[in-house]
């Protein structure tokens, strides 16, 4: 029984799951650059964390790239460490 | 020892008066040319508000300085920078790994040139609109002095010193848009 519904419920998951492109690979013009706040909000969340690549989509390569530059430019002030207003 | 291009970005407090700003860059620019590096430009990105407040300070002047050089210059411009109280955060990063420094060489002489007809172009604007101001000061002065002779030339009702600065208003307001 438990076995049937574990499975129903996996594949109920499935049908929302769609699959993610990276959009840094998908558009090589893209630059991941710490100097460009701007860009970089798109990847962390209201709080300042940092969004996870399960959510993003991003691939593990630039994923990495996005953490390095989102952390760059907290250290530079550009981005907060945290937002405790929202 | 391996030369590589290097970018600084350095964070000042914003009411840091001018002259001290000025020695601090001086000062920072020394240790790059004193380590027989090639400074090949400094951006200048203005007065920004800081995401979270540094040293109690809620804005911050942010500078670029890209160079080329070796590791050796890298630790003395982070040292001075530890040391000094007025640089709030700074962050380097190596953007080339192999240079080529001929082609930094030319491409600091082109950072220079360019850099060198903002600033005239700015002084030439500058120059032209204190030209204009100036000339509109003495076009009034020259204007009121007329009206004061008109005035006490003939002493007669109001009506016709009034009618004669309508059109002068008009004349000098055209002055204005054009400068």
């Amino acid at each position: 029984m438990i076995g049937r519904r574990e499975q129903r419920r996996k594949t109920k998951r499935r049908l929302y799951v769609r699959k993610k492109v990276c959009r840094f690979c998908a558009d090589a013009t893209l630059q991941i650059n710490y100097k460009d706040p701007r860009q970089l909000r798109y990847f962390i969340t209201e709080r300042g964390k940092i969004i996870p690549r399960r959510i993003s989509g991003n691939c593990a390569k630039h994923q990495r790239k996005i953490t390095l530059a989102v952390k760059r430019a907290r250290h530079l002030a550009l981005m907060p460490y945290t937002n405790m207003e929202i | 020892m391996r030369n590589r291009r290097y970018e600084t970005v350095f964070i000042l407090p914003a009411d840091l008066g001018e002259g001290r700003q000025q020695e601090l860059l001086d000062r920072l620019d020394g240790v790059v040319d004193k380590g027989g590096g090639i400074r090949i430009k400094r951006e200048d990105w203005g007065v920004r508000k800081l995401a979270y407040p540094v040293k109690k300070q809620p804005k911050g002047h942010y500078y670029l300085l890209d160079f080329v050089g070796n590791a050796q210059i890298v630790s003395e411009l982070e040292r001075q920078m530890r040391m000094l109280e007025n640089v709030l955060r700074f962050l380097t990063v190596k953007t080339e790994d192999r240079v080529d420094l001929e082609a930094a060489k030319k491409e600091q002489a082109e950072e220079r040139d360019k850099a060198a007809a903002k600033e005239a172009a700015a002084r030439e604007a500058a120059a032209k609109e204190a030209a204009a101001r100036e000339a509109a000061e003495q076009k009034k002065a020259a204007e009121e002095a007329a009206e004061e002779e008109a005035a006490a030339s003939t002493p007669e009702p109001e009506a016709v010193p009034e009618e004669d600065a309508a059109p002068e208003e008009a004349v000098q307001e055209e002055q204005k848009t054009e400068g």
